[in-house]
């Protein structure tokens, strides 16, 4: 036996070298004084980590939201940012709905709205950067490309991070992520009888960089407490050539899953 | 120590026969004695306050009119004693010694004033027979706190004066809650009442029982404001005992070029003094409190006011009291020919910080001065109404509900509760259960609804639809429908003729799975809102 253990231990080798330099790099991440503002994250409720690269909002990034229900998400993923006593406020968002977004758990001691900026958003955003840590932009807000470049360092340097809903051309900076809402249905009513009880939407996020490669989730948002609920978790999705999406799951087996609505 | 009673009404300018209430952030914090009299008392919500007293006059709480119409009392004052300490508006001291060595002891002294001041606040309040229940109370006695009592514990006008060395003996039958009343250092202090109500459970009744305690014991278990109602209750004088000679470089000034005639403008040139004040006064560990404003008219023309605060002064409360005084002298008798040109504010006391430290990592309390900050910048930007937060307001519809309020008139620094999160399921006639939507139209966004041969859907005095809807027309656009359910009719007021409404909603989902929430009154349907 004793002839077995060198064996063994050459075959271990590099998975050990592997381990131990994860340790090395906890390490340094634990030991490393600074923190830049791009490696700090907002974090989000559970339910929606899957759907993010960094496993929550870089600070400093920008995310657009788009399809039916992006109101909705905008406001389930800034709940926890507010619940963990972070800021958030809603530009030019005159219409969101407040019991919602408590149904949704958000703070909202911790929220604050400004309604009509009207042409002076850059200078609201600039200002709002100096001391919130996120926040909503309606489909109305315009800023003007020419400052978009400006307003990206900036809010790198102050750690704000924007979600604009619907954004416009001239909503400002390229967003770093964008999370559509590719499919809705509503439960719950039916013709003449019943009441809307809750929504399933299946949501795919995709940008730049590590957020290159889409992601999708299948959620209740809301279900049927006002609360974001999880149905499917959903791995990396890709687009195959009949049109359905098919999905790899983590064993690596490929399925296709159907479209909800 | 001379208080003068609702000195928020009084400012109002009203008829004490009348009720009102004065409000800020949705809360009573004035009352007239009729209004007291009909139940409405300090720290009801509006609300409460208009169930209890349906003619109850209500009236925004406006600090700088408190100010303006305080003046006078202090220049009453001033002919009396040359250092007058104003606490905030209504409230207000001066070292009795002085004058009362001229006028012949305190008593007659003490009563000089409160003559005096019940001719300025009669002239205010416009009373024949004297200011009534307005008169202000004038209390003498060794300390701060003893005065602050003495002159609240009176009846109207009534003059109380604490022999020397008799405070302590004066003090003992208060209750605790005594500890908190307006002008106690305790008041300003977060936890002040938590602690009272904790000594209140702990058998503690009266001041005698707080004062036979051991400093030391009081101090290991509930720290300086142990220590601080320790002393108050013992009738030790509560200017803490550690005030510091203030250093000279202390002083700040700022000159106005060219001199501004307008309140906002030296506001805004004295809230960097007043920062640059507070956090010089941080770097050496100390908090100011007690600050003099001195300014200067470009005529020559100068007004000095010592500003006394419960705890110390933060940059917030530095800047009211500039206005306060502006307002005071702008509006005055002897207001300056020229524009204010220079600026100075001279800390007169100053203590040892003893006061909550922020958390290591920059706590909560942090996060929250940053945003209150950012927004208020927001609020130069755009003007005071354009931010606003959350509110939860009364009525059967969403958008009472859902109220949003300037963030002028609420206060962030204070603990806020805005919607309950249990309050969430609380049922009220004609609430929808959740989700709820995530648009609530602010403005009705009108809209036909149809059945399938192109009538209009009607729904009847018993609340029935006539006719199935089968798609909605919004400016021009056709949406066909998937799904509906209701109607759900609301009424209000139905025993008002001319304010009832009655209307009945729909929840409606159109083909592209969008989900509406629409509205019907008087045949007219409109979109209430969407669960985008």
């Amino acid at each position: 036996m004793a002839s077995a253990t060198p064996v063994e231990e050459s075959a271990d080798a590099p998975v050990r070298a592997g381990r131990s330099l994860e340790q090395l790099r906890g390490l340094v991440g634990a030991v490393s004084p600074l923190v830049m503002a791009h490696e700090r994250v907002i974090p989000v409720l559970d339910e929606l980590v899957p759907l993010l690269p960094e496993g929550g909002l870089r600070r400093g990034s920008t995310i657009a939201l788009r399809g039916d229900g992006a109101c909705s998400l905008a406001v389930a993923l800034a709940t926890r940012t507010s619940q963990m006593g972070g800021w958030v406020v809603g530009l030019g968002l005159p219409d969101l709905g407040l019991t919602a977004a408590l149904e949704a758990g958000a703070a909202l001691e911790r929220w604050a709205f400004v309604d009509h900026p009207g042409d002076r958003a850059v200078e609201v955003l600039n200002a709002l950067t100096a001391g919130v840590d996120l926040v909503i932009t309606g489909p109305r807000v315009t800023m003007g490309s020419a400052h978009a470049r400006r307003m990206t360092a900036r809010l790198r340097e102050r750690g704000t991070s924007v979600m604009g809903i619907d954004p416009g051309p001239g909503a400002g900076p390229r967003p770093d992520l964008t999370l559509e809402v590719t499919a809705s249905r509503w439960t719950g009513i039916e013709w003449g009888h019943g009441r809307l009880r809750a929504r399933r939407v299946e949501v795919v996020s995709s940008g730049r960089g590590a957020a290159a490669r889409p992601r999708r989730l299948s959620v209740w948002l809301p279900g049927p407490h006002g609360k974001i609920e999880v149905i499917e978790r959903v791995g990396f999705a890709t687009p195959s050539s009949s049109g359905s999406v098919e999905m790899v799951r983590d064993d690596g087996v490929l399925s296709p899953i159907r479209r909800a609505g | 120590m001379v208080v003068c009673p609702h000195w928020s009404v009084v400012a109002a300018g009203v008829d004490p026969a009348e009720p009102l209430a004065v409000t800020a952030a949705n809360r009573v914090i004035d009352v007239t004695p009729a209004a007291q009299a009909r139940g409405v008392s300090v720290g009801h919500r509006q609300r409460e306050a208009q169930a209890r007293c349906p003619s109850l006059v209500i009236i925004d709480h406006d600090p700088a009119r408190d100010a303006r119409r305080f003046d006078p009392v202090v220049m009453a004052l001033e002919e009396l004693t040359p250092r007058v300490e104003i606490l905030r508006p209504g409230w207000c001291s001066f070292p009795a010694r002085g004058p009362s060595r001229y006028f012949g002891g305190d008593r007659p002294m003490a009563d000089l004033a409160a003559r005096r001041l019940a001719e300025v606040v009669a002239g205010l309040v416009g009373g024949i027979d004297g200011p009534g229940p307005f008169a202000p109370r004038v209390g003498v006695a060794d300390g701060h706190f003893a005065g602050v009592l003495a002159a609240g514990s009176g009846q109207p006008g009534a003059v109380t004066v604490i022999e020397g060395g008799g405070s302590a003996r004066f003090l003992e039958p208060f209750p605790l809650s005594a500890l908190c009343v307006t002008g106690s250092p305790l008041a300003g202090w977060d936890g002040g009442s938590e602690l009272v109500g904790v000594w209140e459970r702990l058998g503690l009744r009266t001041l005698a029982d707080v004062a036979a305690l051991r400093p030391a014991d009081l101090l290991a278990r509930f720290g300086t404001p142990g220590v601080v109602a320790h002393r108050l209750s013992s009738g030790i004088d509560d200017r803490p005992p550690d005030t510091r000679p203030v250093p000279p470089d202390l002083t700040l000034e700022a000159e106005l070029e060219p001199p501004a005639d307008r309140v906002d403008m030296v506001a805004f040139v004295a809230k960097p003094l007043a920062e640059q004040l507070v956090e010089r006064l941080a770097n050496n560990g100390l908090v100011c409190l007690c600050l003099a404003i001195e300014v200067v008219s470009d005529r020559g023309e100068h007004r000095t006011r010592v500003w006394r605060h419960e705890r110390h002064f933060t940059v917030a409360a530095v800047i009211d009291r500039v206005r306060w005084q502006l307002e005071g002298w702008f509006a005055s008798r002897q207001r300056p020919r020229g524009g204010a040109a220079l600026i100075r504010l001279v800390p007169e006391e100053v203590v040892a910080d003893s006061g909550r430290q922020l958390g290591f990592w920059g706590g909560r309390s942090d996060d929250d001065g940053r945003a209150a900050r950012a927004l208020a910048r927001v609020q130069g930007l755009l003007g005071p109404d354009a931010v606003t937060v959350p509110e939860r307001g009364g009525g059967r519809r969403l958008i009472d509900v859902e109220r949003r309020v300037s963030l002028s008139s609420v206060d962030l620094s204070q603990e806020r509760q805005v919607m309950a999160p249990d309050g969430v399921g609380d049922p009220w006639p004609g609430r929808l259960p959740p989700p709820s939507p995530a648009l609530v139209h602010a403005e009705r966004v009108p809209i036909e609804l149809c059945d399938r041969n192109g009538g209009a859907v009607v729904v009847n005095g018993r609340g029935e639809l006539q006719a199935e809807p089968a798609y909605m027309l919004q400016e021009g656009r056709r949406r066909r429908l998937r799904a509906w359910a209701g109607p759900w009719p609301v009424e209000e007021r139905w025993w008002d003729s001319r304010r009832r409404r009655r209307q009945a909603r729909l929840q409606v989902v159109d083909d592209d799975d969008v989900a509406y929430l629409v509205a019907v009154e008087g045949g007219a349907w409109w979109i209430e809102a969407t669960y985008r």
